[in-house]
């Protein structure tokens, strides 16, 4: 194996013109900025705008809440132009006694404004979360004590974090697996690989070097994502993960390249395959879901253990058997790649050098 | 003194299933030699290639390509050897330089001149265009260009002609004789007499995955042409023709007498082409 001839191949590998390296360097990002756009503009929170005259005290209670979203008023005018305009779905005035009166057990009155096109669900996550600030400024205990029982995870999924998986999954399809069997299929189309097969360069060569460009494509979309959306706590874990991950992936890649005789053929199979390759994400989406179902996929031990310690702050103690697992498939897809780019050496079969072989 | 084999085939087979594509074969190019190998579409002779060049492992018989065996060390071989496909294997979307740089890359080939070997196929002023934008002759020479960038000592060139127009067709023949002027062999594929004719300094015969013959075009031609002199002339005011063969005792006696009426139109031999002698041999043509 000369590693001279790994570089030559994959800088090769690096053309700009191919649409696969375009989609699997911009993929992610886009799938996290339509992501974004889209949930953002569906978001839950119910806006309040808020003008108290004096110290801004409600508007911080409510804030803290973080069942709402507070938009900032400087005037009653303000107040009433962000309902009118649906930028909020209350609106609040608070004048200069209210407080004082609140703390000294008298009643007072609290202008509330309410956007007509809001949500019935908004108005009352709204109010009950003003009725709340407003009751904690009086002296007097409320009658009812609650007891929280939380059910589910302890933890507030955002939506960035519940679609972790997904996102984990993709980065590893668009890279170490589209690309590699996309530029062994182009080649095959193109009756380059039988020309690169008469020179030094061996199969073994070419193949690791296809493998590599989808690695490392990968590996770097990986870091820049999980950056960008959830942090990167625990690097070498993380790097260990996508590691396999990706090692797997361009396993399948390869082997789905060798096998697919053309880019049509390749889509076929792919798009047979990727319900099986999505699957598990949803799976840990859905942790209600019977998780067993999940454990038959090896693609289960990328999304999981990323999950896991990108959302739960897990380590090694607690994901080593996935990442095992992974490292596990990974070893077991090797064997069919060796047994097909040993076969192809010698074999005639055209599918698995191209036409010209 | 004899020269040194280049290719050494012997007792070659191969089969695609019940389909003997090569059948048990022998033959071998001597150093600096052109060896045309002959025969029409599905003769087995790109299967032949194929084995010689590595791509493929002969199933019987054994293959030494400048005294290596091809099966054990391949990877010394094709350090050695250049390869023009008859289908195009470019990397379209690259130029003709860059195609050049990425194949010298594998053959570790670092002083490479590629304005002079795009200039030697006649491709200097359109070396940094996309291959795409090329016609099929210059894709064609841009081929036999790509299988000179690791200095080759054995050339392989299968069909390097074919559907070509003459001028691109005489830029490759004359690469190739300039290629074994420098003492480099050549494996030529080909089902084009004409070019076989003009090129090889032997030539194989290939039917049906069997040798039919193998020689120089002159002897072959020897051996199996008709040797006959035409000669037509006035005779009562009518042409007349005839054909004398040269071996005949009486052949000198008759062509007298035929000078000798002062009305002689023409005189010539006709000899046998290489068609000729392979639809003799084999009992079918190239086409």
């Amino acid at each position: 194996m000369s590693a001279r001839r790994v570089l030559a191949v994959m800088r090769k590998c690096l053309n700009p013109r191919n649409p696969y390296l375009f989609l699997a360097l911009l993929g992610p990002f886009l799938y996290v900025a339509l992501f974004q756009v889209i949930f953002g503009l569906f978001r839950e929170e119910p806006r309040v705008a808020v003008y108290e005259e004096g110290e801004e005290v409600v508007a911080r209670l409510l804030e803290e809440t973080e069942a709402v979203e507070v938009v900032p008023a400087g005037s009653r005018g303000e107040v009433e132009k962000a309902v009118e305009e649906r930028r909020a779905d209350l609106g609040v005035i608070l004048g200069a006694d209210v407080r004082e009166r609140l703390a000294a057990g008298e009643r007072a009155a609290v202008s509330v404004y309410i956007a007509g096109e809001s949500l019935a669900k908004s108005r009352a996550i709204a109010l009950a979360a003003l009725a709340g600030a407003l009751r904690s400024l009086t002296p007097q205990t409320p009658p009812l004590a609650f007891e929280l029982v939380k059910l589910g995870e302890e933890k507030a999924l955002t939506l960035m974090e519940m679609f972790l998986p997904f996102f984990a999954i993709l980065i590893i399809i668009l890279g170490a697996y589209l690309l590699p069997a996309s530029f062994l299929v182009s080649e095959k189309e193109a009756r380059t690989l039988t020309a690169l097969l008469v020179t030094p360069a061996t199969l073994a060569e070419v193949l690791v070097a296809f493998g590599l460009v989808g690695m490392i494509i990968s590996l770097a979309m990986g870091a820049i994502v999980l950056a960008l959306t959830v942090g990167l706590d625990q690097p070498l874990l993380l790097s260990a993960i996508f590691i396999l991950g990706s090692v797997l992936g361009a396993e399948w890649g390869l082997l789905l390249g060798m096998l697919s005789r053309d880019q049509a053929t390749l889509m076929a199979y792919m798009k047979g395959l990727n319900l099986f390759l999505i699957a598990p994400a949803l799976f840990v989406i859905f942790p209600s879901w019977p998780q067993w179902i999940a454990r038959v996929f090896p693609v289960y031990y990328i999304a999981n253990p990323v999950f896991r310690v990108c959302v739960y702050g897990e380590g090694w103690r607690e994901v080593w058997w996935q990442v095992l697992a992974l490292g596990g498939f990974a070893a077991l897809f090797f064997l069919p790649l060796l047994a097909l780019a040993a076969r192809s050496q010698t074999s005639a079969d055209s599918r698995l050098l191209g036409a010209a072989a | 003194m004899p020269r040194e084999k280049a290719i050494e085939a012997e007792n070659i087979a191969y089969s695609y299933g019940d389909t003997q594509a090569v059948d048990h074969i022998s033959f071998h190019v001597e150093e600096g030699e052109i060896l045309g190998f002959l025969g029409p579409n599905g003769a087995g002779k790109t299967t032949t290639l194929k084995m010689l060049v590595g791509l493929l492992t002969p199933q019987e018989g054994r293959i030494s390509v400048l005294g290596k065996d091809i099966v054990k060390e391949k990877g010394e071989i094709q350090a050695r050897i250049g390869v023009c496909f008859e289908e195009k294997s470019l990397y379209e979307e690259m130029s003709a330089a860059a195609n050049l740089k990425f194949f010298a890359a594998l053959f570790g080939v670092r002083d490479l001149d590629v304005a002079a070997l795009l200039e030697r196929v006649g491709l200097s002023d359109a070396r940094k265009d996309r291959v795409a934008n090329y016609s099929k002759g210059m894709k064609q020479r841009l081929m036999v260009a790509r299988a000179l960038v690791g200095r080759p000592r054995v050339l392989f060139l299968d069909e390097p002609t074919d559907g070509l127009d003459p001028v691109s067709s005489e830029a490759i023949r004359e690469v190739i004789l300039e290629e074994k002027g420098k003492g480099v062999s050549v494996f030529l594929t080909t089902h084009d007499m004409m070019e076989a004719d003009k090129l090889s300094d032997r030539v194989v015969f290939l039917s049906e995955g069997r040798i039919a013959a193998c020689d120089t075009p002159e002897n072959l031609k020897h051996r199996y042409g008709k040797r006959v002199l035409k000669v037509r002339y006035h005779r009562d005011g009518e042409l007349a023709e005839e054909e004398l063969h040269l071996e005949d005792a009486d052949t000198g006696r008759r062509v007298q007498e035929i000078i000798a009426t002062r009305r002689v139109l023409d005189m010539h031999t006709e000899e046998a082409t290489l068609e000729d002698i392979f639809i003799l041999l084999t009992g079918r043509g190239l086409a």
